[in-house]
């Protein structure tokens, strides 16, 4: 079997582990009919739930009706959205399918992460590359600090202060929704300053590695341009740590996004989590995690592929 | 060649002058680097502050005081009582509440960090040492759990359970000891091959006394610049989870507890929410930079740069 199939069974495989572990996991919270319908149902209204909803099936029974919905692309309804209460016949007409809410608030995550992500690459590795480049210089020493300061940094409480400075004091910006462009400018900054941070320092320690290799000192000694022996040479063979990061960091994002969201109110999945969670709404809880997760399992699997083109010769595997 | 790794460089090439290096290299090199001297010196204050938060905390932390409502900081109350940080919206001294908060976020930091690198380095170490089944178990396990996305387990597990201190440490626990785990077993692995430990296995010794007596102590430098790291990521993590009410629950005050309760007064009071983001900022900032600094002046081929007696010019983190 290719080390690409191996990798990609196993990271279903996990996928299907934290689903379960959720499923499992979310019924220790409760009778999921009474959370559905709240503390003033009456016995009748509950039990006719249970039955509309297969509630009374054994709980193997519910798993496998739960997964083999998954595989059709059911993920079951809300709680809560678009939630009718009896007389429902049929469980379609219960709510509203929860995958259709959280695949709708995904490009905004999406935008956001990628704003972040479009702001700290350039900025962090350019930062880091001119450390190298200039090693025990002030210029040296900024980076080093504003890179420490962006890893230490408590993302939401830099939201905050951005706020209380762009929005209230200043009044350029808004201080949060969804909009214009005016309305991701905080948030993106507020999510980029930790990936900032950390591919600056992963860049600055990778490049001073390689510009110290006999192969930089002959780039240089035949007259190659110095920033061509930085840029074209050096960076290269520094990528793998470098990627390795931004990797890191893309499924750090996705996840950072739930503060970030929450602090400017922006409507992407991480508030969509903060609100299920706050309602108890189980099948928008399971959902949201499934899709999260699976976006955070794929970007790192992508990542290990990614040093395949790095680095050909690293043997992935059982070697070649 | 061990020999040359404990001692410093002659100066002048005499090699009859070589140095021992001993506890005086150290000091006279923190006292040299005012960066981590800053940072030592605010870790150990708050560490003064958090043992001692009941003589040296100027204000009760519950007294009420509602004619002192929302003082910007270092304002007089109407009594003549002085309030460095300001108060906050029931008239209680912000600097005693940072005080009694740092308990809070420090120990959860404190303990969840100690508990994942007993139970990481337990686990690594005898994954890197004995290798088989054992170590395809654990490391099948730590690459999994590494690619889940930490914070939203966290705040599912946190959901579950309930909030609250026991929780919270149990949930870092089971989220970071895989840190340490991938750590351990590398270094374990390396030292399998070594010298020192191949003398101990013919010498006799049983594997347990090998990993404990002989690996782990040479390993130790290594984990304890993760720990120090960890306690940073775990302190940050607290206040995220505080912040979102999932972590610490009132009465309990923590750092994140802090700037949520803030948040409502933002427009006003902007010290609420301000001085616990900073005191968590400077925590952490103080630990990496002493994480950098030991990482440095523990590495055998850097670190007579940090502990040669003159100052050498040009080093830097």
């Amino acid at each position: 079997m290719s080390y690409a199939l191996r990798r990609i069974i196993n990271s279903l495989v996990l996928l299907l582990i934290t689903i379960s572990f959720v499923f499992f996991a979310g019924r220790l919270i409760g009778d999921p009919a009474l959370n559905m319908l709240g503390p003033g149902a009456t016995p009748a209204a509950l039990e006719k739930l249970r039955i509309v909803a297969g509630l009374n099936d054994p709980l193997w029974q519910q798993y496998l009706h739960y997964i083999g919905g998954l595989m059709t692309g059911d993920f079951g309804v809300s709680y809560r959205f678009g939630f009718s209460v009896l007389p429902a016949l049929d469980l379609a007409e219960l709510g509203q399918p929860v995958i259709d809410i959280v695949l709708e608030r995904l490009p905004a995550t999406f935008l956001l992460a990628g704003a972040a992500l479009a702001i700290s690459i350039p900025l962090g590795i350019f930062m880091g590359v001119t450390a190298a480049a200039h090693p025990r210089t002030f210029a040296d020493r900024i980076v080093t600090v504003l890179s420490l300061a962006g890893v230490s940094v408590v993302q939401f409480w830099l939201g905050l202060m951005l706020i209380v400075l762009f929005a209230v004091q200043l009044g350029w910006l808004p201080t949060g929704g969804y909009g214009d462009i005016r309305h991701a400018i905080l948030p993106a900054l507020t999510l980029a300053a930790r990936p900032i941070g950390r591919i600056a320092q992963v860049t600055r320690s990778a490049m001073l590695d390689e510009l110290a290799k006999p192969y930089v000192i002959t780039a240089r000694a035949k007259g190659v341009q110095n920033h061509r022996v930085i840029y074209h040479h050096a960076l290269k063979n520094a990528a793998i740590p470098i990627v390795t990061m931004i990797g890191d960091e893309t499924s750090a994002l996705l996840t950072g996004a739930i503060l970030v969201e929450k602090i400017f109110a922006w409507p992407g999945v991480g508030l969509l989590i903060i609100d299920s969670l706050s309602r108890s709404d189980l099948p928008l809880i399971q959902a949201s995690i499934a899709v999260v997760a699976a976006l955070v399992i794929t970007v790192n699997l992508l990542v290990d592929f990614s040093y395949r083109y790095f680095k050909p010769e690293i043997t992935l595997g059982r070697g070649r | 060649m061990a020999e040359t790794l404990n001692t410093l460089p002659p100066s002048d090439g005499d090699e009859s002058r070589q140095v021992r290096i001993g506890w005086i290299h150290y000091v006279r090199a923190i006292l040299r680097d005012y960066v981590t001297l800053f940072a030592l010196a605010f870790v150990v204050a708050l560490v003064a502050f958090t043992l001692g938060a009941d003589f040296l905390a100027p204000h009760e932390p519950t007294g009420l005081n509602l004619r002192d409502r929302l003082l910007p900081p270092a304002s007089t109350g109407r009594n003549g009582d002085f309030y460095l940080l300001g108060t906050d919206e029931l008239g209680r001294d912000q600097f005693t509440r940072l005080i009694y908060g740092a308990r809070v976020s420090v120990s959860v930091g404190v303990l969840g960090a100690l508990l994942s690198a007993i139970i990481g380095v337990t686990a690594g170490l005898m994954a890197g040492y004995h290798g088989g089944l054992l170590e395809d178990i654990v490391m099948r396990l730590v690459d999994g759990m590494l690619s889940l996305p930490s914070l939203l387990v966290a705040l599912f597990v946190l959901f579950i359970l309930g909030g609250g201190f026991g929780n919270l440490i149990l949930v870092f626990l089971v989220l970071h000891w895989m840190v340490f785990a991938r750590m351990a077993r590398g270094l374990a692995l390396n030292a399998r091959g070594s010298a020192y430990v191949q003398a101990a296995v013919a010498q006799g010794c049983k594997s347990g006394r090998i990993i404990w007596r002989h690996i782990l102590p040479n390993i130790m430098a290594p984990i304890l610049v993760l720990f120090t790291l960890e306690i940073a990521v775990l302190i940050l993590s607290e206040a995220s989870l505080s912040f979102l009410g999932f972590g610490v629950q009132p009465p309990d005050a923590s750092w994140g507890l802090m700037i949520a309760g803030g948040r409502e007064h933002i427009r006003s009071a902007w010290w609420l929410v301000a001085f616990p983001g900073l005191a968590i900022f400077f925590t952490a900032l103080s630990l990496n930079l002493i994480a950098n600094w030991a990482r440095a002046v523990t590495d055998p081929v850097q670190r007579w740069r940090w502990l040669a007696p003159h100052r050498i010019s040009g080093i830097s983190q």
